[in-house]
């Protein structure tokens, strides 16, 4: 009974009343035709109403001519009519079929990565950044990755310093939570090593942690000259010495200063122009008119709009147009020499190790040439000055060693 | 003789009552009147008419009919 109804549901079917005196012989004609009718009744007010197929209903009216019959279609039923309302409404069905594609597009690809866990020694930007080489960013879709433990091992590859990483996914956001692996504790280095010095200083401090110091505080002391010997015992025992050692160095520097120079300033004034560039090709959008500036210069910021790796064609540019005003100055002689100075602490800062301070500067000469003043300072500065020297010891006496004569016996 | 029940042998009709909800009418030959409380059918020989109320014609064929409502009474006429 059910199949029965489906099947005329999908053919479709109309429930009609017929109004006029024939209608049982109406009845038994269609019948004859081969119409179906079925659920036939009568109503109150004479008419007769009965269901029959849509297609049916073509057959029917040659016959409701001949038996002077009048027709009234009360209801439709069945898919061909759900097709043709569904039709007369397809830009709110194209709307709902849109919403629901882009609704399934947007929750099935990765919006948000995050990083958890207690991390010293690499940064959560790392651990983003493998993630990301993996296909853990914005816009993968989820249905492409392999399963979580695969993209764990394979974080554990790329990252060596971890020792586990927990990767999850919930709905559009990953979560990598990650477990750093203990750093091992390195062994003191034992291997014998002297502490020289690496250019001509004069010692101001000295401290030893292991090994002899050879020289005294206030010592000139020469490129390559032993500080701190880790031999000892004269050559009996070789240690890894190490220590501290600052000492002043002298470095001169010459400098040349222009005194005359041309210096760029901004006045402040600026111009705005948007612009929307298709393919490279710009449109101005915003901004009209003309610079009325002598000089400027020109700033340009793009947006992009981006979904996944693909990048729309169409970007916003904002470019900003800012004055500027050419100034000469002349330097006097003693804002020349304070310059110079001051590029001659650059000078040194870059020459010095990291630990050096300098302690005095000095004008050695000062000269002006051709609108330059060329000018020699000395920088003293106190820096470290040992480095480490590996040497080869003297092999121990071996007390086990036979006497080289008469021993074979 | 043979035993050949009738009604397939000569076109005679067939009625079956189902309960008093329910008739079932073979070999009919068409509706001669149909009114909530009355319906008249044609046979081969003669007409039947079933009294009831709410009378509705759940299907109809070209040799059946399926009569459902109150049945109160099937009157055979020669």
């Amino acid at each position: 009974m059910l199949g029965r109804w489906m099947l005329d549901f999908w053919r479709g079917y109309v429930v009609v009343s017929l109004h006029g005196p024939h209608v049982p012989e109406l009845i038994n004609r269609a019948t004859l035709q081969g119409i179906m009718l079925w659920e036939i009744r009568r109503l109150p007010n004479g008419a007769c109403s009965l269901r029959m197929h849509r297609d049916d209903v073509r057959q029917l009216v040659t016959l409701l001519k001949q038996t002077g019959t009048k027709i009234r279609f009360e209801r439709k039923h069945g898919v061909p009519f759900l097709i043709w309302r569904a039709w007369r409404r397809k830009f709110f069905l194209a709307g709902a079929l849109t919403f629901c594609i882009a609704l399934f597009a947007l929750t099935s690809m990765i919006w948000n990565v995050e990083v958890q866990g207690d991390l010293k020694r690499l940064s959560p930007e790392t651990i983003e950044q493998a993630a990301s080489e993996l296909g853990l960013h914005r816009g993968t879709w989820i249905g492409h990755l392999p399963d979580t433990d695969i993209l764990q091992n394979q974080m554990l590859d790329k990252l060596p310093e971890l020792s586990i990483v927990n990767v999850k996914i919930h709905g559009t956001k990953v979560s990598i939570e990650a477990v750093e692996k203990v750093a091992l504790v390195t062994p003191a280095p034992t291997e014998p090593q002297n502490i020289v010095a690496k250019t001509t200083a004069s010692i101001k401090q000295i401290f030893a942690h292991r090994g002899k110091p050879l020289v005294r505080t206030g010592e000139t002391v020469h490129a390559g000259q032993v500080l701190i010997s880790g031999s000892l015992g004269e050559g009996k025992k070789a240690v890894h010495a190490a220590g501290v050692i600052r000492g002043e160095v002298w470095y001169t520097s010459e400098i040349s200063v222009p005194l005359e120079t041309v210096q760029k300033t901004y006045t402040g004034n600026y111009v705005e122009k948007q612009f929307l560039t298709f393919w490279d090709y710009p449109v101005q959008i915003w901004g009209y008119g003309e610079l009325q500036y002598e000089l400027h210069e020109e700033e340009s910021t793009d947006k992009e709009l981006s979904i996944g790796d693909f990048i729309f064609p169409v970007k916003y540019r904002n470019n900003i147009y800012r004055e500027v005003e050419m100034k000469k100055i002349t330097l006097t002689q003693e804002q020349a020499v304070a310059t110079g100075l001051e590029l001659a602490r650059a000078d040194v800062a870059t020459k010095m190790g990291k630990s050096g301070t300098i302690t005095h500067q000095k004008v050695l000469h000062a000269e002006t040439k051709g609108g330059k003043l060329e000018i020699k300072i000395l920088n003293k500065v106190e820096e470290e000055i040992g480095v480490p020297q590996r040497f080869d010891p003297a092999p121990p006496p071996d007390p086990n060693a036979q006497p080289p004569s008469g021993a074979a016996s | 003789m043979l035993e050949v029940p009738k009604d397939s042998l000569l076109n005679m009709p067939r009625i079956t009552l189902i309960g008093g909800m329910t008739v079932n009418v073979e070999n009919f030959r068409g509706i001669l009147e149909f009114r909530d409380d009355l319906l008249r059918l044609s046979l081969t020989q003669g007409e039947l008419n079933v009294h009831g109320r709410e009378l509705v014609i759940k299907t109809i064929f070209p040799t059946e009919v399926v009569i459902e409502g109150n049945i109160r009474g099937i009157q055979y006429i020669d």
